[in-house]
């Protein structure tokens, strides 16, 4: 053949190739498409009927509109009453001109007044349908529609202030517990899957707890016990304690990170728990010319790790009466000795035979300057 | 074309060999093994890996001994085991355009992933004896590249390393078990030792054989740490794609613009497979075509081609796929293994009782009965003389 012929077939080998590989023919632009950004869940009329409410973004927004739009038109919601999430998704879809499209989908709030069996339903039909991109968030929170439906005026569309601030790597506690890690833990035997909880203030939003899914309800920690979950897990990133000395002054201790390192030892008589917690912060406020000196620093270093401790018990505590285990010790000691979990079975959540020793060490690694 | 000739750098070899084995593992990697041994898999796989590499020593050829390779019965045994692993890559292909399906073209029929994939490497198989090797060179290293780029953003979500490391309650039946899982991944190994192993530049080296082993398996153990690490034995089993699964939750949000790595990582995949495939074709068109009827080249990679072409579309299904991979394919690459192993090992013993000067091919002027590893500096004997 000739070079010029065996060029051309190989340019309509090329062109062919092109064609075919591309995958053009399956799209479908963005704007025959309606992407969700967020979906709430509350109870409906009945025990058996949710209210699904889906949020899209205002696709007439432009960028050359965006200033004009008020932000209370940046985003509308679509409510529907479905006995599941599947059937949900198909409701709404015929109440929308554009195809429904779920992987920019970035937060789903789920009311605590709901059964527990709904969230677990919930969490394994995002999974397995495959239409979701499962680094959403799924928190829990009093009143799903408040909070999926506020834009606060800090943000613009098509952002979700909740997703942002569990993104940002900004909260006083690491959250890093998006869509897939959940239905990690929920696959995973010996701990209890837990949430974020986020209340609504008016057009603003609250992070201020813990919500554990339990085996028969839906459990809320409060500030506190969430503060010792946190110390004990090691999730603590920036946080501040306030402590009051004996002349009725208080002082705080900022900028508090750390780790927790965790050894489990089964025994004969049980399992032995260590988990040994390091801190370290930041001492705010003057302290020059307030006599204070390093023996204070020493005391406030002790005041700091007693509040830990006194935090990670009520913790403990609300673990052990719920019959919960959000800190996954359960989990971690079958990973790290099978055998002996295999010698002393101990159901998640149960605390019967379990010693726990928490040692806390804080080092306080600077003082704070007042200008 | 004057190519046609050219032998393999033992860079070129080594990097080869891993794409002969990388490709049918790179995607279905590590469910299986997990499944039958939990936490314990890592002892499987460690068992299967050190097979590996005594296989790659065993099957290399020797220096002095090239000419005995394409013994009658060694090219019956080497052929069975070529359409054995014909079989794999029609399995691999199905499973690759059952994953493509499932996370990125929704729509497009299974024969439209296979047939451009399949036209590529019969197109770069017909080439030239030396198109595949420059090919895996050039492609390869990005290929590795890119996974290890990705493998370490992926490290971020990793958080159980201890669920990575094998428990206290281990058991010997589920270690062999995962072992055996294994078995299909080593059918390519000793037929790409010993057909590609004789024609590196440089004179045949065991150790070139041996690095491969160890990069494919290095990257599979990578592979294997991330996933168990960021998902826990337990939540693994219950997923079909474990490793899409987990660097699909790579999430880059302060990168600007690219938020998703999950269509490099698609790329990546597709690549690794057509590697591996080109390969396998390779390695056939070695077997079957006379280095002197090189125009049979194309007729040989043309009929592969449609058969496997062909196959892939009578698999009803993934989920069948992986069942005959498990029932089917695995039983019969631990029997071919076997005989395969025990052929090695009279070859190795009959050319170790033979005197070197009747081993030494005519017109040979190197030493005679040397380990690889003292190979002479002095003028490497080019075949192209």
């Amino acid at each position: 053949m000739k070079p010029a012929g065996r060029i051309g077939i190989r340019l309509l080998a090329l062109l062919g190739l092109l064609l075919t590989l591309s995958g053009c023919w399956d799209q479908r632009p963005v704007e025959t498409r309606a992407a969700v950004v967020a979906l709430g869940i509350d109870p409906g009329r009945s025990r058996s009927l949710f209210r699904y409410t889906f949020v899209f973004p205002n696709v007439t927004t432009t960028a050359t509109s965006l200033a004009a739009t008020p932000s209370s038109q940046e985003f509308f919601t679509v409510t529907v009453e479905s006995q599941s999430l599947t059937g949900a998704l198909s409701a709404a879809q015929q109440r929308q001109s554009r195809s429904l499209y779920l992987g920019q989908v970035r937060l789903i709030a789920l009311s605590t007044r709901l059964p527990v069996t709904v969230w677990r339903n919930t969490l394994n039909s995002a999974v397995q349908s495959g239409r979701f991109v499962l680094t959403f968030w799924l928190v829990g929170t009093s009143h799903a529609r408040r909070l999926v439906s506020l834009s606060p005026p800090s943000e613009v569309v098509p952002e979700v202030a909740v997703y942002r601030a569990l993104s940002c790597h900004c909260q006083p506690i690491r959250w890093t517990q998006r869509a897939w890690r959940l239905w990690v833990q929920s696959q995973t035997p010996g701990i209890t899957p837990w949430v974020p909880a986020v209340s609504t203030e008016g057009s603003r939003f609250l992070l201020h707890g813990l919500d554990v899914i339990g085996p028969t309800q839906v459990e809320s920690w409060n500030r506190t016990q969430t503060g010792g979950w946190g110390y004990l897990t090691g999730r603590v990133r920036n946080g501040f304690l306030t402590m009051h000395q004996s002349g009725g002054q208080s002082y705080t201790v900022g900028q508090i990170h750390g780790r927790s390192a965790l050894r489990i030892v089964t025994q004969a008589h049980g399992v032995d728990v260590q988990d040994s917690l390091r801190y370290t912060g930041v001492l705010e406020g003057n302290t020059v010319g307030s006599g204070w000196s390093g023996t204070f620093e020493h005391q406030a270093e002790m005041a700091a790790a007693h509040h830990i401790l006194r935090l990670a018990v009520q913790a403990w505590q609300k673990a052990r009466a719920t019959h919960t285990d959000p800190f996954g010790w359960h989990r971690d000691w079958r990973w790290q000795d099978e055998a002996g979990a295999l010698r002393h079975p101990s159901a998640t959540g149960s605390w019967q035979d379990w010693n726990i020793r928490v040692a806390v060490h804080f080092r306080i690694r600077n003082e704070g300057v007042v200008r | 074309m004057s190519a046609t000739t050219a032998n393999p750098s033992p860079l070129t070899y080594v990097l080869m060999l891993a794409a002969s084995l990388l490709g049918p593992a790179l995607f279905v990697w590590p469910l299986h093994v997990v499944v039958r041994a939990g936490q314990n898999a890592l002892w499987g796989v460690l068992l299967a890996a050190s097979w590996a590499i005594l296989a790659a020593w065993l099957h290399s050829p020797r220096p002095n001994a090239e000419a005995r390779a394409d013994g009658c019965v060694q090219t019956a045994l080497d052929s069975l085991g070529m359409i054995l692993l014909l079989g794999i890559d029609v399995l691999m292909l199905v499973l690759l355009a059952g994953m493509l399906k499932a996370f990125f073209l929704y729509e497009t029929p299974r024969w439209a992933c296979i047939f451009p994939l399949l036209a590529v490497v019969m197109w770069w198989t017909g080439h030239g004896r030396s198109a595949p090797a420059r090919i895996t060179a050039f492609w390869l290293p990005w290929m590795l590249i890119v996974s290890l780029a990705f493998g370490s953003l992926a490290l971020t979500n990793a958080t159980y390393f201890r669920a990575a490391l094998p428990s206290t309650d281990c058991r010997l039946s589920q270690v062999v078990a995962a072992a055996y899982t294994t078995a299909y991944l080593g059918v390519p190994l000793g037929l790409t030792v010993r057909r590609l192993g004789g024609t590196v530049a440089g004179g045949p080296g065991s150790r070139y054989a041996v690095f491969g082993v160890l990069l494919a398996g290095s990257i599979l153990l990578l592979i294997y740490g991330l996933n168990l690490a960021t998902l826990g034995p337990d939540a693994l089993v219950h997923l079909r794609w474990p490793s899409v699964f987990t660097l699909e939750q790579v999430t880059l949000d302060s990168a600007f613009f690219i938020s998703r790595v999950g269509i490099a990582v698609i790329f990546v995949w597709t690549l690794g497979v057509a590697m591996a495939v080109l390969m396998h074709f390779h390695l056939a068109t070695r077997l079957w075509v006379p280095p002197h009827r090189s125009q049979r080249r194309w007729i040989v990679t043309g009929v592969m081609g449609l058969l496997v072409a062909g196959a892939s579309n009578l698999v009803l299904s993934p989920l069948a796929a992986t069942h005959l991979i498990l029932h089917l394919v695995n039983p019969l690459a631990v029997a071919y293994l076997g005989i395969d192993t025990l052929a090695g090992i009279g070859h190795r013993w009959r050319t170790r009782k033979q005197p070197p000067e009747h081993a030494r091919p005519p017109g040979h002027s190197g030493p005679g009965r040397r380990p690889p590893s003292n190979r002479p500096p002095a003028p490497v004997p080019d075949p192209r003389h």
